[in-house]
């Protein structure tokens, strides 16, 4: 018995160690689970299954594999020439396509995989009916595409830095393009999500999948391309003045589509009854807020080029007819819920009526918003009338005015038409989004295509070239105007007005539709919900005003409540 | 409690094209209480159950959830609302417990509070054992009360439970019916689903039958019984002078669905068990030479051939 106590029982030793160190790791182990606490949950079950997936380890191991066997062969055929020339460059092409790779296919592809797979395992509904909010799930999804681009980044870091000691190529360049790479990759990641949303059907799914994939490859040809032509240029110089304006205004692209295409995503798994395009309309003005003053600069920088307006014009054109494809298709009832959240006044209902969700709000939202557009554009005619002559070019007025009536009126009326065919075949069959941009686009195409293949036909005007008969096709209208410069002061007149009636009919015929949706008044909270929404939220009673905190003050001389 | 249903079908109707799945549904379930819902395949009873889940959309009428509309206020109804839907979601590469730690954080459990539901839950169904098991390994038995396990895991006021018994073993089906009673028993209203009324038979206080889209009879399963016994089936059989036996039974006013197969007889008499002697005791005063008299009272599933006519929609 004594010499066991005598004895430094190794045994006793070790445990006390261990115990230490259990104690540790139990700390860390606790700080973890705090800090996982606050991480969304599709993230952490993601990553976890992620540690535990061949597919993620053989990926991962082939990268690293490959970013080996290139260093050894760049290494063996450089042979002495590693110490004095600039190999750098080369290598570091080498690593780009290999990284790029995982970055613009693996992690989107996974992204979008890992969103519809949830839909045919079943599983999301699931997701469905617990209390993760869309957004949440779309947030968990592109984190956990994040983490998985941050692996691969990590794999190929070392040999990134190792190009870095092989000179040829400088920091700032290495740093801007990882950046690039890193954006870029997950501007695929969030594209990829959101069809993945707009997938609902199986055949949709398909369809949309080889969309991806193509989409997909296509972007790392094309990025790969871009970086090889980047490291051939030579460097990034931040003294470049246009390269900074250029990153800077792909930036704010970048942002406003990512927000966009995000809260598209969202609204696409959203229910039926929470309102799912407020946040989009406004996102939408956020993107063309930033549109017009990167254009206004611009123009205002490089000697205020008509070009520029027309380019700008026609953009915005191209952009709300696409938007409005898709606001026209929603459902024009305001679902109590929405109307929950209306103004109460019939002024505040007038004004926000624009954000609400509905194909009549859509619709004249899109027009409003090109309509500001084209207001931006003439407070700009005005403007140059006081920049003298020598400083900029001359403007041909009827042709930039001409050309911007007449990309209002077709907008107003191919959105107009297309409007009012959705709510002809939603009395007959449900339209959804998807629907509703194919409509709009087989109307278009028709609009611009009837009158060619009559005119095709007809062998008297065969040959003719632009005749009146093709007003109604704006590419080919618009194109002889801007381009062509086909048409006299006289016809410009003419066709404004003819196409100006006509857009004003339409707009006219489609307010009737457009009132009922302002109409609609707010419905009370029902009680129910008040109740919960008390229980859940309750209400602090603060004071109004200076008086009444000094006399809480006064009541509660100690401040212990606070 | 409260006093309002906690589960509220109000006329509910879903179209499929031009399957009218659910025909009108209305029925109410109270806290505390667990209500069979029952119905041959097709019946409508997955579709009416994902309505009341917010995961499909009435095409008229609706559902609410305690008070609250599965239309207007989905968030608040899935925060009180455990559905377990008649297939397992599975995910590659999670365990049992990795599983289920997801949901409680989809639900929004937190810290001390998600490991005291995970183990409450994990004990409640026997999954304890089994917890670093892959979730794809699981036999069919386990990955119900998985699946079960995932339902409350959020510790819902209101359970529903798509045909939780399907494939099940014969024990663990008792088990599982212990389980659906002490969830009633902790307050909460649970909507079950099954082909088989006696499956159901034994934990639901009231049972609702439905068969293509129309709910066709609800109650209390001993307001049923007590109609059962009210009518007995009744087995005779005869020696002697059969044909003579026959046009006896067929005479008889009192008695129903006569059918006769050679010296056998079953038929439906109403009344207790004293006009069930009477009758035996007219039969041999009549000469009949009876040597076997049978008296069954209808088993539910009986009844429930009887209620539903085997139509499929
Ligand atoms: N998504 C769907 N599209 C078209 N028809 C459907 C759809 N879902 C259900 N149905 C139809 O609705 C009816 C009711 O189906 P439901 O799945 O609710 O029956 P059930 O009572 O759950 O049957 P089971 O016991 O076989 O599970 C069936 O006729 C079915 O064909
Ligand atoms: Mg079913």
């Amino acid at each position: 018995m004594s010499d066991a106590v005598a004895i430094d029982n190794p045994t006793v030793a070790d445990e006390g160690q261990s115990s230490a160190w259990r104690q540790r790791l139990a700390v860390l182990d606790k700080w973890l689970e705090a800090a996982g606490d606050r991480l969304n949950p599709i993230l952490v079950k993601e990553t976890r299954q992620a540690i535990k997936s061949k597919q993620f380890a053989i990926t991962f191991v082939l990268l690293l594999m490959l970013c080996w066997i290139v260093t050894i062969g760049g290494l063996t055929l450089l042979g002495p020439g590693v110490y004095y020339s600039a190999a750098g460059g080369e290598l570091l092409k080498a690593y780009m396509f290999l990284l790029l790779f995982p970055l613009a296919v693996v992690v989107p592809f996974s992204a979008f995989r890992s969103l519809s797979s949830e839909r045919e395992e079943n599983t999301y509904d699931l997701l469905r009916v617990s209390t993760l909010s869309p957004h949440q799930i779309v947030r968990g999804k592109l984190g956990s595409a994040a983490v998985q681009m941050g692996v691969y980044l990590s794999a190929v870091a070392p040999c990134i830095a190792f190009t870095y000691l092989l000179r040829g190529v400088d920091v700032v360049t290495i740093a801007v393009m990882l950046l690039y790479a890193t954006l870029g990759s997950l501007g695929l990641a969030m594209t990829s999500l959101f069809m993945a949303a707009l997938a609902q059907g199986k055949h949709g799914q398909v369809l949309l999948s080889v969309g991806v994939v193509t989409m997909l490859l296509g972007s790392f040809a094309g990025s790969a391309g871009l970086a090889i032509a980047y490291l051939d240029e030579g460097r990034y110089e931040v003294s470049r003045e246009e390269l900074r304006i250029f990153s800077a205004g792909a930036l704010t692209f970048y942002l406003t589509t990512f927000a966009l295409l995000y809260l598209a995503a969202v609204a696409l798994i959203s229910y039926r009854s929470e309102n799912r395009s407020t946040s989009l309309r406004w996102a939408m003005i956020v993107q063309q807020a930033a549109f017009i003053g990167w254009m206004a600069w611009a123009w205002l920088r490089f000697n205020y080029e008509p070009e520029g307006l027309i380019v700008a014009l026609i953009i915005g054109a191209i952009y709300w007819y696409a938007m409005g494809t898709m606001l026209t298709s929603e459902s024009p009832e305001l679902s109590n819920r929405v109307r929950r959240r209306l103004p109460q006044s019939s002024m505040g209902r007038l004004v926000r009526g624009l954000l609400n969700p509905g194909p009549g709000t859509g619709y004249l939202f899109a027009v409003a918003c090109f309509t500001g557009l084209c207001l931006m554009a003439c407070a700009a005619l005005v403007y140059v009338q006081y920049v003298p002559l020598s400083q900029r070019r001359n403007y041909q007025y009827p042709e930039i005015i001409g050309g911007m009536i007449l990309l209002w009126c077709y907008l107003v009326t191919y959105l107009g038409v297309g409007k009012l065919i959705i709510a002809g075949i939603n009395r007959l069959v449900p339209v959804n989004a998807i629907a509703g941009f194919l409509l709009h686009v087989i109307f278009l195409m028709a609009g611009a295509g009837i009158p060619l293949v009559i005119q095709l036909s007809l062998r008297s005007m065969r040959n003719a070239g632009y005749t009146a008969l093709q007003l109604s096709n704006p590419f080919w209208t618009l194109g002889e105007l801007l381009e062509g410069g086909g048409f006299s002061d006289k016809e410009i007149i003419l066709q404004s007005i003819v196409l100006g009636a006509v857009a004003v009919c339409i707009l006219m015929v489609n307010m009737p539709g457009t009132a009922r949706e302002f109409m609609q008044g707010r419905v009370a909270l029902p009680q129910r919900v008040a109740q919960d929404e008390a229980e859940l939220h309750p209400v602090e009673i603060k004071p109004q005003n200076p008086w009444e905190e000094e006399a809480e003050a006064a009541a509660d001389p100690d401040g212990t409540e606070a | 409690m409260s006093s309002h249903p906690q589960i509220e079908l109000r006329q509910v109707n879903r179209w499929f094209g031009d399957t009218h799945a659910v025909n009108d549904v209305s029925f109410e379930v109270y806290a505390g209480e667990v209500f069979g819902y029952i119905g041959p395949n097709g019946a409508g009873k997955t579709t009416s159950m994902r309505i009341l889940a917010t995961l499909d959309e009435a095409t008229s009428g609706d559902a609410l959830v305690d008070g609250f509309s599965v239309v207007e206020d989905p968030d608040r109804v899935r925060r009180r609302l455990g559905f377990m839907p008649d297939y397992f979601g599975t995910y590659d590469n999670v365990d049992v417990h990795e599983y289920l730690d997801f949901f409680a954080r989809a639900y929004g459990l937190r810290g001390t509070e998600r490991s005291r539901a995970l183990a409450f839950v994990e004990d409640f169904t026997g999954l304890d054992k089994l917890s670093t098991k892959p979730i794809n390994g699981l036999s069919k038995g386990m990955k119900q009360r998985l699946c079960l396990g995932r339902t409350m895991i959020h510790d819902p006021s209101v359970m529903v439970l798509d045909e939780p018994a399907a494939g099940l073993d014969p024990r663990a089906r008792i088990e599982l019916r212990e389980m659906i009673g002490r969830l009633a028993d902790l307050g909460k209203a649970v909507l079950i689903s099954s082909h088989i009324l006696t499956e159901l038979a034994e934990v639901c206080d009231r049972v609702g039958i439905i068969e293509q889209g129309q709910l066709v009879a609800v109650g209390s399963v001993d307001d049923i019984s007590r109609k059962a016994e009210a009518t007995a089936m009744v087995e005779v059989r005869f020696v002697g002078d059969v044909p003579r036996a026959h046009q006896w039974l067929h005479d008889r006013r009192d008695l129903h669905e006569v059918r006769i197969d050679e010296r056998k007889a079953t038929l439906t008499h109403a009344g207790d068990e004293a006009a069930q002697a009477q009758l035996l005791r007219e039969m041999i005063q009549a000469g009949l030479k009876v040597v076997e008299f049978r008296c069954r009272t209808k088993s539910l599933e009986d009844i429930f051939l009887e209620v539903t006519e085997g139509r499929v929609q």
